[in-house]
């Protein structure tokens, strides 16, 4: 039995984990740089393909992470990433005469997670956006599995809490401009 | 609404631009680069000593590392601009002039304004608001927001285009530690607790983000050195440029400066480490964001893609800090605008209880 060398090694890391690192770099840092992060992510890798473990993706993430630590101060992070969230929030707002509860919910829950801080984004989203375990979405931050499972729980906490007060605002919102186009309606009878 | 898993929802609205394009190249592309060029930083994570999975330990022996390229003049030096370091140095004396003193409540009253420029329009939320600190533990600290005012887009600016961001979508939220104040949701007056150290990272006061008490404020060196290496040691460990960690001793200076409750002698020291920061620059004569006489010294970070500046404004004659105002900008420096700033009105220590709103009390 031979072992894989270490360019078939590297293709086979960049074919099943490219699009996970992507991912977490679009969710951090918004679309606009997450192409240029994830590449230097495995450019890195590929240098230092005889240091990346087996279990690979947590370690990328966190490569990717500190990439992202370093090339964009946190200002920038969070202007790039406000334009993100503002684009996937636009995409899910109801329209005038949609008051569905599950759009609404939809919508609530993104417009929750806006309202959260970076670190908190970051833990709801490495389990529900990029389907990593506890322990190892805890390798990314660099914490114990158990501190992981105790911020995950405060962050989802909030997140419920921001959702409540998120989906209040909506159902209003989107009830009172459904009034004014039934009022609308009704005036041009 | 029905109760639903908060997870379960969020993994349903996974956004579909998170996946990458098809792009065939790529791969050969990456190999290429990474063949050919050093990386421009210091990135690997590695493993933890003692089986607590990754951390990113400080250290300078990083086999890859190279300085982020910066277009801002000025590196290499040891110390600040000539003329930032003599404002800083004289703030310093200034300062120490001030008599100390204590009470149960460290007691800030303050202006914020957060915003966001998109394309030609530029929205910002202002909110008044106060915090009192208890000294003891045992006692709650609070924080109160008393108005919010939404400021929309700048005179001239165009109307939004159909399909772009308008001010009735932008919302904005006043923040301290962990807790949060949105403009559409929330009702002021506010008040809300602060001291709730169960939440690491996110509490009040909080450093760049790590929480301390005013114990741990109150017993920072009062020698510029050491000082520096306390809040070298806060900043936690990752192997990270030296202009990086530069920039965040500013950040932590300038909080730590603005509203929270550092004694005389390390506010004087923390103008002191200040002055030895290579990237910092005078800004002379300038008049804060509330319209007040100041002097100010700033630090930029100039990027291809990205410039920021963090500017501290204080008063000339007593050294007390008043404003710290950031701006960032798309194309390295070139096109900085204001993004938030937050102004101290009012700060130092009282004997008097918190005069929260009736209904949060």
């Amino acid at each position: 039995m031979t072992e894989p060398g270490p360019q078939d090694r590297f293709t086979g890391l960049y074919n099943s984990c490219y699009s996970n690192v992507y991912a977490y770099a679009v969710s951090r840092v918004g679309r606009q740089h997450a192409e240029e992060v994830a590449s230097e992510t495995f450019c890195v890798a590929w240098r230092r393909i005889d240091a990346v473990p087996d279990e690979a993706l947590p370690w990328l993430l966190g490569v990717a992470r500190n990439i992202l630590r370093e090339l964009y101060r946190a200002e920038a992070r969070r202007q790039s990433l406000e334009s993100e969230l503002a684009a996937w929030i636009s995409a899910e707002e109801p329209a005038a005469a949609d008051v569905a509860e599950s759009v609404t919910e939809r919508t609530a829950v993104l417009r929750g997670l806006a309202a959260l801080s970076d670190d908190d984004r970051e833990l709801l989203t490495l389990v529900a956006w990029h389907g990593l375990r506890p322990a190892e979405a805890a390798k990314v931050v660099g914490c114990s599995t158990a501190t992981f499972f105790v911020r995950l729980h405060r962050a989802r906490r909030r997140l419920e809490r921001a959702m409540a007060a998120e989906a209040d605002t909506i159902t209003r919102t989107v009830l009172s401009r459904s009034e004014s186009l039934v009022t609308a309606k009704e005036s041009t009878r | 609404m029905k109760k639903t898993d908060v997870m379960k929802t969020l993994a349903d609205v996974r956004p579909a631009a998170m996946d990458p394009i098809d792009d065939p190249e790529r791969l050969d592309r990456i190999i290429a680069a990474a063949a050919t060029r050093r990386s421009t930083i210091s990135v690997v994570p590695r493993r933890g000593r003692i089986g607590l999975g990754w951390t990113f330990a400080a250290g300078t022996a990083a086999v890859l590392a190279v300085a982020v390229t910066l277009t801002s003049g000025g590196a290499g030096g040891r110390s600040a601009e000539p003329a930032a370091r003599g404002l800083l140095l004289a703030a310093a004396e200034q300062t120490v002039k001030i008599p100390a003193t204590t009470g149960r409540y460290w007691h800030t009253q303050g202006v914020n304004s957060g915003g966001l420029f998109m394309d030609e329009r530029t929205f910002h939320g202002v909110c008044r608001d106060e915090t009192w600190v208890a000294r003891s533990p045992a006692d709650p600290s609070w924080w109160i927001v008393h108005s919010w005012a939404r400021l929309d887009a700048a005179k001239g600016a165009p109307p939004p285009k159909k399909g772009e961001w308008s001010s009735d979508q932008a919302h904005f939220t006043c923040t301290r530690g962990n807790r949060a104040l949105d403009d559409e949701t929330g009702k002021t007056p506010y008040a809300g607790r602060l001291n709730d150290f169960a939440e690491p990272g996110s509490s009040w006061p909080n450093v760049n983000g790590k929480a301390v008490s005013v114990a741990d404020i109150e017993s920072l060196p009062t020698e510029p050195e050491a000082l520096r290496e306390v809040l070298v040691q806060w900043q936690g460990p990752g192997d990270i440029s030296d202009e990086l960690r530069d920039e965040i001793l500013f950040e932590q200076a300038a909080e730590l400066l603005l509203d929270l409750p550092a004694p005389t002698e390390v506010r004087a020291a923390l103008f002191r480490m200040m002055a030895e920061l290579p990237e910092v620059r005078s800004l002379g004569d300038v008049r804060d964001p509330l319209g007040r006489d100041a002097v100010g010294v700033a630090l930029r970070s100039c990027e291809p893609r990205y410039g920021t500046e963090s500017r501290v404004l204080f008063d000339k004659n007593t050294g007390r800090l008043l404003s710290v105002a950031r701006s960032a900008g798309k194309q390295g420096c070139a096109d900085l605008r204001p993004t938030r700033w937050s102004a101290v009105v009012d700060s130092g220590w009282t004997d008097e209880s918190p005069k929260v709103p009736a209904d949060h009390a």
